[in-house]
């Protein structure tokens, strides 16, 4: 009997499928739902002269969308997001050409962003809120083809440092992922921060004591993937003196007043001290924020309380056993050689190509290649 | 066993030609396109929809179901733009901090119909009139208990599924949220400022926050008390029960006509969660009330006006330039009365209200003269029926009612006139702030009441 029954059934089973395939084979799917990007553009559309302007610019040159039009389900449906006013898409456009795609064309050549650069860059309005850890993502690199830029609309083009850790760091951050996801970078890198890295409180985390541990930022600090392309991003876009800055906090002490293990990790970290009383004594150690230290015409460091009492600076003493200006310099060396080795890109070279560009930009004068669109 | 086998082969063989039968029907009569035509057919058809005739529409947008509603007006162009214009507190917060209630802004973006799981209004580029509803900024607000949104803002949608259009009326459904949404086609020349004020105006209608409690008067023939009406957050509760017994919320907003719920309210009647009816949009009257369209016949308006008239916690002021009869000639008579006064201040007759003597903790008739507050002693006014009062005012009072009052006849004159039963009307049903008394005993003697 249990035979039986697994015969009948099996001959429904079979039946069933006999009758329903020639069903599915007669059903035209026809081409995809999700036709490429139309072949013609309107003339009397809208965005005509900016659509125009991204097909010569982007599709054809890169075989890359440019994607300004904010669709939904090309982001996570999780986070609340809004589009990019269409006036900044325009700005970052113009502007990722010149400072990102132009660059690496002069440098490395014109074929470089083709074979390696992303298929589609999605602009998006808002910044996407970890509303539990209170970050925010700036830009996201997917399986070496898409990069999302987040914030796209509190772009303020007049700001330099802004527009550099908002969007041309994030596009080089991301860029970074895309050349690793295709070619792994030495191991040797994961190794030189090892435990020191914080996935779960990195944004809390203080910067520059963190330059002190071997990581450019914070966000270098959560994981060595995160690391490794905050190192290659933040090298090509910070100036001369903000790297100088990251590199002399790297090679300081820095002490926090907290004795708590658990809010050590959060805590302010300070890399000056000075006596009650002008006093030398341990005991009477007070820690001050390098903003209220100040240097007179001999050299020496002092700050003044708000009673107007002046008090001599001590550098505190780096105990900590790690050399971060090495660290980094040690990080920078292997991505250089990697993307030399790997990729025949010259790291210093374009870094200075970089510098040259966004410290020297024209802001009209890029917005006239679209707005005088024919 | 054969007999199993050959009774299951028939039965195999009956259900094979069923689901062929089924299936050719299908194919052959429903479809007559693949589905990626058909998709876009929907979006040539939904584009020129949404463009015809000008191309103004007005939608009623719910961003979450906690949250009032706001009405905007599109203005599509076939070029892919559209201005989108919106009259409401958030543009006012935005602008200027909220220092006015509401105010008005238009911003110029793109749309464009997409192919999605079918058709879908999309508006892709950021317009500040539409889309700070779906930003995840924090909600700018005020006090020390406001909550931090950032992360979620309103959580409003920006792009709509398509779902239905018929006689000019578009339903769509947020795609993330799934709310719904209706728009409905405005003539061409429609100024999208001026339509606002029209909603404006309607949501100033229902500000009745000197009376928080309404009544739905139910269809089914039962009551419920209607709270926060000028919140459009509305609480219904069965009168007669415990609101946190029967208590629902709902969320509507302001149309041209009257106010829409974002989904039919059903209501509960009792504690074992009995809902005997449901109502969603509802018609301004010429009268002030609001008419349910879905059943044509339940109606919010106010409480019974006598016990509007009865509730002490009101003061409620004589309109001494709208007496009829007999009150106009005592109020005459009184304030000359009182300018023949032996008193050394000012003598004129101020204002006459019905009040509370919060020093005697009393009710009263209170007469001002000069800078004399007279407090005339009354009992609760007496409710004859829903809309019939009686007032008992004694011609006792304080000490500044007994002292004027001993100097001249008229201030009694005036009080008896009052002891009498009156019909109470109002021109607003919905907010009754005025209120006209009108003798029961002679229809020219009436007087008129606001409230303060």
């Amino acid at each position: 009997m249990k035979y039986i029954k697994k015969f009948v059934g099996s001959l429904l089973l079979l039946a069933t499928a006999l009758v329903l395939m020639p069903a599915c084979s007669d059903d035209k799917l026809g081409d995809t739902i999700f036709p490429d990007i139309d072949e013609t553009l309107d003339p009397n559309s809208y965005s005509y002269k900016f659509d125009k302007w991204l097909r010569e610019n982007y599709l054809e040159q890169y075989n890359l969308d440019f994607c300004y039009k904010m669709k939904d389900i090309s982001a996570n449906m999780n986070y609340n997001l809004v589009p990019a006013t269409y006036e900044n898409a325009v700005d970052l456009a113009v502007l990722t050409k010149y400072l990102w795609f132009d660059v690496y064309k002069d440098v490395v050549g014109e074929d470089f962003l083709k074979l390696y650069g992303p298929r589609v860059i999605h602009l998006i309005g808002s910044p996407a809120y970890n509303a539990s850890s209170g970050s925010m993502i700036l830009g996201l690199a997917e399986g070496g083809v898409k990069v999302s830029l987040f914030r796209v609309n509190a772009m303020n083009v007049n700001d330099f440092n802004q527009m550099n850790e908002y969007y041309f760091k994030t596009m080089h951050h991301e860029f970074s992922h895309i050349l690793h996801q295709t070619k792994t970078y030495p191991n040797e890198f994961n190794t030189l921060s090892v435990g020191h890295y914080d996935g779960s409180n990195w944004q809390d985390r203080q910067e520059s004591m963190l330059n002190s541990q071997g990581f450019v930022t914070n966000y270098a600090s959560s994981e060595f993937r995160e690391d490794f392309a905050e190192t290659i991003a933040n090298y090509i876009v910070k100036t001369d003196a903000q790297w100088a800055r990251i590199l002399d906090y790297a090679s300081r002490g820095w002490a926090t007043d907290t004795d708590n293990e658990e809010e050590r990790a959060t805590a302010t970290y300070y890399c000056y001290f000075y006596y009650t009383d002008n006093v030398p004594d341990p005991e009477k150690i007070n820690y001050v924020s390098e903003w209220y230290v100040q240097t007179d015409d001999d050299g020496n460091k002092y700050y003044i309380d708000n009673r107007g009492k002046r008090y001599d600076i001590y550098d505190v003493e780096d105990t900590d056993g790690i050399n971060g200006v090495e660290i980094i310099l040690k990080k920078v060396q292997i991505a250089r050689q990697w993307l030399l080795d790997e990729w025949g890109v010259d790291l210093d070279a374009l870094r200075a190509e970089v510098q040259k560009r966004q410290l020297d930009y024209d802001m009209d004068a890029l917005r006239k290649q679209v707005y005088d669109m024919q | 066993m054969k007999k199993i086998f050959n009774l299951s082969m028939i039965m195999l063989l009956g259900c094979s030609l069923a689901f062929t039968s089924c299936l050719k029907q299908e194919e052959d009569d429903i479809f007559d396109k693949d589905a990626v035509d058909r998709l876009e057919d929907a979006k040539v058809e939904y584009t020129n929809i949404l463009t015809d005739q000008g191309g103004k529409w007005a939608m009623e947008y719910f961003a979450n179901e906690n949250e009032q509603g706001y009405v905007f007006v599109f203005d599509f162009n076939k070029d892919g733009s559209v201005t989108i214009s919106g009259d409401n507190k958030w543009i006012a917060m935005e602008k200027n901090g909220g220092m006015i209630s509401h105010m008005f802004d238009e911003d110029t973006s793109l749309w464009e119909v997409i192919a999605d799981d079918g058709p879908v209004l999309t508006f892709n580029t950021y317009n500040r009139v539409l889309h700070m509803f779906s930003s995840p900024e924090n909600i700018p607000s005020e006090g020390e208990d406001a909550t931090n949104e950032t992360g979620y803002g309103h959580e409003g949608d920006y792009e709509f599924d398509l779902m239905k259009y018929t006689g000019d009326t578009l339903y769509l459904e947020g795609k993330k949220y799934k709310l719904p949404i209706v728009m409905y086609r405005l003539p061409e020349s429609t100024t999208a400022a001026d339509y606002l004020n029209q909603i404006n105006d309607m949501l100033a209608s229902t500000n009745v926050t000197k009376f928080p409690d309404l009544v739905l008067y139910g269809a089914n023939g039962k009551e419920y008390i209607v709270n926060n009406m000028s919140t459009q957050v509305l609480q219904f509760y069965r009168r007669g029960t415990y609101k946190v017994d029967t208590q629902v919320e709902a969320s509507c907003l302001a149309t041209a006509h009257g106010i829409r719920f974002l989904n039919p309210v059903w209501l509960i009647d009792d504690t074992l969660q009995t809902k005997t009816m449901w109502v969603q949009n509802f018609e301004r009257q010429p009268d002030g009330s609001f008419l349910c369209t879905d059943d044509g016949v339940s109606v919010i308006k106010s409480v019974e006006l006598a016990s509007v008239v009865a509730d002490s916690s009101y003061t409620w002021k004589l309109d001494n330039a709208n007496l009829g009869g007999a009150f106009d000639n005592a109020y005459t008579e009184l304030t000359d009365a009182c300018n023949t006064l032996k008193s050394p201040y000012q003598k004129k007759l101020q204002f006459v209200q019905f009040g509370f003597d919060t020093k005697n903790k009393k009710c009263a008739l209170q007469i001002k003269v000069g800078t004399a507050t007279l407090n005339f002693f009354m009992e609760h006014i007496q409710e004859l029926s829903d809309t019939e009062v009686k007032f008992n005012i004694s011609v006792e009072g304080d000490n500044n009612a007994n002292r004027y009052s001993a100097q001249r006849e008229e201030f009694g004159q005036l009080i008896n006139l009052f002891n009498q039963t009156f019909e109470v009307t109002t021109e607003n049903a919905l907010n009754p702030s005025r209120l006209k008394l009108t003798s029961k005993a002679n229809a020219a003697d009436y007087f008129y009441i606001d409230v303060q």
